[in-house]
C-alpha cells in the first residue's frame, strides 16, 4: 500500500498542468456478498487523478475496470474506502448529494453508445440540461451550438436506430460534453467502432483534453488507444498491478 | 421539462400499443362507470337544494309513543299545527301545509287521472318553484283557482297560454269547476315535492270535516316551516312546549308521548325511513352500493396498469440507468414515470366520456333516473380528481421501483426482475378475488330472483288482469263491479271477475283494535268480493266460502288464513270471533290456506278477509292503508286470444265507466314489481362482474404475453432438452392457475357471507349451493388457460433454435 501511495504522489508530481488532484480514492474495496462468501471486485485501490489528466485503465475481462469507472463516476458505491472529489468526501454523501455532484461535473461515454431509443438526437442532447434545470433559451443555444460543433445538425430529428454506430457514438460524446463536465469517463468508447471511426473519437477526446483541459478517464483493451493517456493503470483481479507513465506525453 | 416528459410518455405509450390499449380500455370503462355513478350520487345529494331558502326550511316529523304501542313517526301532522306555530312563534317566517289527493280531472268529455296537491297560499313565498304564467301576484289566494305544472297544463288543456281556462275536478264524488290562475315550470327532478295541480288549502274542506281543522288527534297534511333568518329550531321547541301544555298533550298521548323532529328539507330525500311514495325518498344505500362498485372497477383497472408497468420494468431499466448517468435524480425519474400513468388516465377521459354517453340510456333505465351528461365544474372536478387518483395510485409504486434501479448494475446487464414480481402476484390475486366475488353474487342473485318468480304463491296469478278504478266511493265501486261483471262474463275469453279493496302485487291494509284484555292487536285485513276464491283459485282448508245462498255471511262471516289461526292459538277456528267485544257479532266461517299476499321478503302474516267490515268497525281504532272500497277489479282470462279479449274488455269498461280511464295491468307484472330493487341491484352487479372479468382478463392477457416474452429462451432450452408442447403449456399455466385458485378460494367465504346477508332479507330463499362457488373458480381458471394457451402456443411450438439464436 505504501508503494502505491508513493507512486500516486509521484504521479501528482510529474508536472501536469495542475497539481490540484481532481479525484483521490484511498483503500477502496468493492465486493458482492453471496451465500456468506464475499467476491471481491476491487481490492485496496488507491489512486489520484489530477485535474486535466488523461488516464487510461487497462486489464483483462473481470479485472474490475468498469466497476472502478462507475465508482469514480458516482454511478456506484464502494463498500469500503474513501473517495474525494475536489476534496469533497463523496463516500460520506447520500444519493441526493452524489447525484448533484455527478450531474454538475461528470460526463459518461459507453461502448454501446447508450442513447435513449425513444428520444431524437436533439432530445438526447437536451436531456442532461433538463436534469440540470438549465433555462429553456439557454438550453436551446447550448444544444444548437453542440450540434454545430459536432457537425450533426442535419441529424437532429433522427432517432438513434436511424444512425450508424459511429454517428451514435458521436452523439454520445456530444451528450457527455454538453454540460461542460470537469471529467469524462469513457468505458471502451471505441469498442464497437471500426478503426477509422475509433481513431476519430480518440482524437476528439485527446483534443478536448489538450485544448479545454477536460479530465478524461477511459477504460480500454487496446494498447494503442491506451497510449492516448498520460498514465495507464493496469488492473488485475481488482488490484492495481502497476502504473505506467506514458513517456511521450510528459512535459 | 413538462413538454419533454409528455413527449416521451406519448412515445412510450405509442411504442407499447398492446399495454397502452389494455390500460386505456380498462381505465376508460372504469372512468365511464364512475362518471355515471357520480351523476347519480350528485343528483341524490342535490335534492331540494334549489330552494333559495333551503337552509331555513324544515319538514316536521311527528313522533308518538302511546302506551302499549310501538313508537312511530310520521310526516302526517294535525291541521292545526302549522297555523298555531305561525301564530305563536316569532321564529317562524312562514308555514306551508301540503297534502296530496288523487282524483280525476275532466276537460270537456275527456277524463284524466290527476294528483291534486293542497297547499297554503304561502307556497310560492317558501319554495322556489318558478311561475310561468300568473293571474295575480299570488295565484293561490283565489279559492276557485288552481295552479298547474306546465306538463299537466299541456296534457289537460293543450297549448298555452292557460290562465283563465277551466277544469272540472272531482272532489268527494262531485265535480267542481276551477279556473287556472297560474302555471309553473315543472318541479325539478331533484324536488321532493312533486305536484301536478296546486289547489288552495282551504278547498280541503270539501274532503275533510270542519272540526278536524282544530283537532290535535287528527293527522293528515305535512307541515313545512320556513324559519326567520338567524332563528333556530330550539325556538320552535319552546313554542311547541307551550302548545303541549296549553292543549294537554300529556293527557292525550301520555307524558312525553308526542314530540316533533325537524327535518332539514335537503335531508328528506335520503331519509328512507320516511319512504312515503309522495316524497319519493331514496336510500343512501343505493349511492353507497354504486360507489362501491365504481371503486371496485377502478381498483381492478388501476391494478392492470400497476402490474403491467411492473412487469415491463426490466425493459425500461436501461433507460433509467442512462437517465441517471445523465444526471437524473430519483425524484425526477419518479415524476417522469408518474406523469406517464397520469397521462394515460387523462387520455382515458375522452374515451370514457363517449362510453358514458353510450351507456347513459341503459343506466337511466336501471336507476330510474333521467340523468344527463354535461361538463359542469363539479363533474370536471370529479374527472380531474379521478385522473389524479388513478394516475397516482396506479403509477406510484412502479415509479418508485423503476427509479430505484442502480445504473451501474443495469448497464452491466445485471438488472433482476426487480422487486415487483411478488407485488404483481398480490395484485392478480386481488383482481381475481373481486371478479370471483362479483360472479358469485351475480349467479346467486339470479338464482334467488328466479326462485321468487317461480314460487307457488298459494294462488294463481297468471292470466289475471287487474283493473283499477280510482273511485273512493263504496257504492260507486260496487255498482261498477256488478255492471262490468255482468257484461264481461258473457265474453268467451273471460273466466271469472271479482274485486278487492287491496289488490295483489300491492300493499295490503291493516286494522288495529284493543282486545278485551287491553292488548293492542294489528292484523292484515281485506274487503273482498265473494267470487275472489274462484277468481284467484284460493284454497279453503276448513269451513265454507262466501256464497249468495248465505247472505248473512257477507256481514258477519270472516275468513282467516292459517297464520291467523296459529297467531290466535285457535284449536278449532270455525265459529271463533276476534277478541274484542266492542265489535258486533261475527264468526270465522272458513280458513283459507296461507297465500303470499305480500312480497316474498315477508312470511305469510295473520290475515282476516270479509265482504263488509260493518261488524268489525265499532272495535277498530287504527287503520293503515285500508279503505274497504272494493275498487280493484280482478279478471281471470282463459288465455286464448288475450289481445282480443283485452280490446273487448276496454270497450265494456268505456261503456260502464265512461268517466274513468281504462288501466289494465297483468298481475304477473305487478308481482314482478315487488322485486324491482333486487332486479336493479342484480342487473348492476351483473354488469359490474362482466366488466371486472373483462378488465381482469385483459390484464392477464398482458401479463401472460410479458411472461412468454421473458421466458422465450427458457422455453427454447426446455424444448432442446425434450419437453413436449403440453408440458411447456402446463409450465406457463401453472403460476397463474395457482394465483387464480388462491384468489377465488379467498372469495368463497366472503361471497358466502355476503350472500347470506343479502338472502336474510327474504322470508323465502334459496339454499346456497356450493357448486356455484366451484363453477366460478373453474370458469375463471378455464378462461385463464385459454388466454395462456392462445399466447404461449406460438412460442411453444416454434423451433427452439429460433428462440436461442436471437438470445
Amino acid at each position: 500500500m505504501s508503494e502505491t501511495m508513493t507512486m500516486d504522489s509521484k504521479a501528482g508530481a510529474v508536472g501536469l498542468k495542475h497539481d490540484q488532484p481532481l479525484i483521490e480514492v484511498i483503500d477502496l474495496f468493492k465486493y458482492y456478498a453471496n451465500n456468506f462468501v464475499k467476491t471481491y471486485v476491487l481490492q485496496d485501490v488507491t489512486l489520484g487523478i489530477a485535474d486535466g489528466e488523461f488516464l487510461s485503465i487497462m486489464g483483462p475481462s473481470g479485472a474490475g475496470k468498469s466497476t472502478l469507472l462507475h465508482i469514480l463516476g458516482m454511478l456506484d458505491e464502494a463498500n469500503q474506502g474513501q473517495y474525494l472529489f475536489l476534496n469533497e468526501p463523496v463516500h460520506r454523501f447520500n444519493e441526493k448529494r452524489r447525484t448533484a455532484l455527478h450531474r454538475e461535473h461528470v460526463g459518461f461515454i459507453f461502448q454501446a453508445y447508450h442513447l435513449i431509443d425513444d428520444l431524437t438526437v436533439y432530445e438526447n442532447l437536451e436531456t442532461p440540461l433538463l436534469y440540470k434545470k438549465v433555462k429553456s433559451s439557454e438550453r436551446k443555444g447550448l444544444v444548437n451550438d453542440t450540434l454545430d460543433r459536432f457537425n450533426i445538425v442535419a441529424k437532429k430529428d433522427l432517432f438513434p436506430h436511424q444512425l450508424s454506430g459511429g454517428q451514435q457514438q458521436l452523439v454520445a460524446v456530444a451528450r457527455a460534453l454538453i454540460t461542460r463536465p470537469k471529467v469524462i469517463f469513457a468505458d471502451e468508447p471505441t469498442g464497437n467502432l471500426n478503426s477509422k471511426q475509433g481513431t476519430e473519437i480518440m482524437e476528439m477526446l485527446a483534443q478536448l483534453n489538450r485544448e479545454e483541459g477536460t479530465t478524461i478517464v477511459q477504460v480500454t483493451h487496446d494498447e494503442v488507444k491506451a497510449r492516448y493517456g498520460h498514465r495507464i493503470i493496469h488492473l488485475l483481479d481488482g488490484r492495481i498491478e502497476r502504473v505506467e507513465v506514458v513517456g511521450d506525453k510528459l512535459g | 421539462m413538462f413538454r419533454n416528459i409528455i413527449t416521451i410518455a406519448l412515445r412510450v405509450l405509442w411504442r407499447q400499443k398492446l399495454y397502452a390499449g389494455i390500460n386505456l380500455l380498462g381505465l376508460s370503462v372504469a372512468i365511464a362507470l364512475s362518471l355515471l355513478v357520480a351523476l347519480f350520487v350528485v343528483e341524490e345529494y342535490s335534492y331540494d337544494r334549489f330552494h333559495t331558502n333551503a337552509d331555513r326550511l324544515y319538514l316536521l316529523n311527528q313522533h308518538e309513543n302511546p302506551p302499549d304501542r310501538d313508537e312511530f313517526g310520521s310526516t302526517s301532522t294535525p291541521f292545526v299545527l302549522g297555523p298555531s306555530l305561525a301564530e305563536q312563534s316569532a321564529a317562524v317566517e312562514h308555514v306551508v301545509r301540503l297534502t296530496d289527493w288523487n282524483t280525476q280531472a275532466r276537460v270537456g268529455t275527456e277524463a284524466f287521472d290527476v294528483k291534486l296537491t293542497y297547499v297554503d297560499d304561502s307556497f310560492f313565498d317558501v319554495f322556489s318553484f318558478e311561475l310561468l304564467e300568473s293571474a295575480s301576484a299570488n295565484p293561490l289566494q283565489n279559492l276557485s283557482g288552481v295552479v298547474l305544472s306546465e306538463s299537466v297544463a299541456e296534457r289537460l288543456l293543450g297549448t298555452g297560454p292557460w290562465v283563465g281556462d277551466t277544469v272540472l275536478l272531482e272532489l268527494d264524488g262531485e265535480e267542481a269547476e276551477f279556473t287556472v290562475t297560474g302555471v309553473t315550470v315543472d318541479p325539478p327532478a331533484t324536488s321532493s315535492i312533486d305536484y301536478q295541480i296546486l289547489v288552495p288549502f282551504d278547498v280541503i274542506h270539501r274532503i275533510a270535516q270542519a272540526d278536524w281543522m282544530t283537532m290535535w288527534m287528527i293527522v293528515w297534511p305535512k307541515t313545512y316551516v320556513l324559519l326567520q333568518e338567524g332563528a333556530s329550531t330550539a325556538q320552535l321547541d319552546q313554542a311547541l312546549q307551550a302548545m303541549y301544555e296549553a292543549n294537554d298533550f300529556a293527557g292525550m298521548f301520555g307524558e312525553g308521548g308526542l314530540w316533533y323532529e325537524y327535518l332539514p328539507i335537503t335531508d328528506i330525500h335520503l331519509h328512507s325511513q320516511f319512504a312515503s311514495p309522495e316524497l319519493g325518498t331514496s336510500s343512501p344505500v343505493y349511492s353507497r352500493i354504486l360507489l362501491g362498485i365504481a371503486l371496485l372497477i377502478l381498483i381492478v383497472a388501476s391494478v392492470n396498469y400497476t402490474s403491467l408497468a411492473l412487469g415491463r420494468s426490466v425493459t425500461r431499466s436501461k433507460e433509467v440507468g442512462l437517465r441517471k448517468v445523465m444526471g437524473a435524480a430519483g425524484s425526477q425519474l419518479r415524476r417522469q414515470f408518474l406523469s406517464e400513468s397520469l397521462l394515460l388516465a387523462a387520455l382515458a377521459v375522452p374515451v370514457a366520456w363517449v362510453l358514458a354517453e353510450l351507456a347513459l340510456p341503459w343506466f337511466n333505465n336501471v336507476a330510474g333516473r333521467e340523468l344527463m351528461l354535461s361538463l359542469d365544474p363539479l363533474i370536471g372536478g370529479i374527472l380531474l380528481a379521478l385522473v389524479l387518483l388513478i394516475g397516482i395510485s396506479s403509477g406510484l409504486y412502479p415509479a418508485v421501483v423503476l427509479a430505484r434501479y442502480n445504473p451501474h448494475r443495469v448497464l452491466k446487464g445485471q438488472a433482476s426482475v426487480g422487486g415487483g414480481s411478488r407485488f404483481i402476484r398480490g395484485l392478480v390475486v386481488l383482481q381475481y378475488s373481486l371478479a370471483a366475488l362479483l360472479l358469485i353474487g351475480t349467479i346467486l342473485m339470479g338464482q334467488q330472483l328466479q326462485f321468487l318468480l317461480n314460487r307457488d304463491l298459494g294462488y294463481q296469478g297468471e292470466q289475471v288482469v287487474n283493473l283499477s278504478s280510482s273511485t273512493r266511493s263504496r257504492d260507486v265501486a260496487a255498482d261498477l263491479l256488478e255492471r262490468f261483471r255482468a257484461r264481461a262474463l258473457q265474453e268467451p275469453g273471460v273466466l271469472q271477475v271479482s274485486a278487492v279493496s287491496n289488490t295483489f302485487g300491492g300493499v295490503w291494509g291493516q286494522v288495529g283494535f284493543d282486545t278485551d284484555d287491553g292488548q293492542f292487536m294489528q292484523v292484515y285485513a281485506n274487503s273482498i268480493d265473494p267470487d275472489l276464491f274462484e277468481t284467484m283459485d284460493l284454497q279453503l282448508v276448513a269451513g265454507r266460502e262466501y256464497s249468495q245462498d248465505r247472505p248473512g255471511d257477507f256481514v258477519s262471516g270472516i275468513i282467516v288464513n292459517e297464520a291467523m289461526v296459529r297467531f290466535m292459538g285457535w284449536d278449532d277456528p270455525l265459529g271463533q270471533r276476534l277478541p274484542c267485544s266492542e265489535m258486533d257479532a261475527h264468526e270465522v266461517i272458513g280458513v283459507v290456506q296461507d297465500f303470499n299476499f305480500q312480497s316474498l321478503h315477508n312470511e305469510v302474516e295473520p290475515l282476516v278477509l270479509f265482504v263488509e267490515h260493518t261488524a268489525l268497525a265499532p272495535g277498530i281504532n287504527d287503520v293503515v292503508n285500508y279503505s274497504g272500497v272494493r275498487n280493484e277489479l280482478l279478471v281471470r282470462l282463459d288465455g286464448s286470444d288475450i289481445a282480443g279479449t283485452m280490446r273487448t274488455l276496454e270497450g265494456i269498461w268505456h261503456q260502464v265507466a265512461p268517466e274513468m280511464p281504462f288501466a289494465p295491468e297483468f298481475l304477473e307484472s305487478r308481482l314482478n314489481a315487488y322485486y324491482q330493487n333486487e332486479r336493479t341491484l342484480s342487473g348492476v352487479v351483473r354488469v359490474a362482474s362482466g366488466l371486472t372479468v373483462l378488465i381482469a382478463a385483459m390484464g392477464l392477457f398482458g401479463l401472460v404475453s410479458l411472461a412468454v416474452a421473458r421466458r422465450t429462451k427458457e422455453i427454447g432450452v426446455r424444448k432442446v432438452l425434450g419437453a413436449t408442447v403440453p408440458q411447456i403449456l402446463t409450465l406457463m399455466a401453472r403460476e397463474f392457475s395457482i394465483l387464480i385458485l388462491v384468489a377465488t378460494l379467498l372469495a368463497w367465504p366472503l361471497g358466502w357471507f355476503a350472500a347470506q346477508r343479502w338472502l336474510e332479507g327474504f322470508a323465502y330463499r334459496i339454499d346456497l349451493n356450493p357448486l356455484v362457488f366451484v363453477v366460478v373458480t373453474l370458469s375463471l381458471l378455464v378462461m385463464s388457460w385459454l388466454t395462456i394457451v392462445l399466447l404461449s402456443l406460438r412460442t411453444a411450438t416454434r423451433n427452439p433454435a429460433h428462440a436461442l439464436r436471437y438470445e
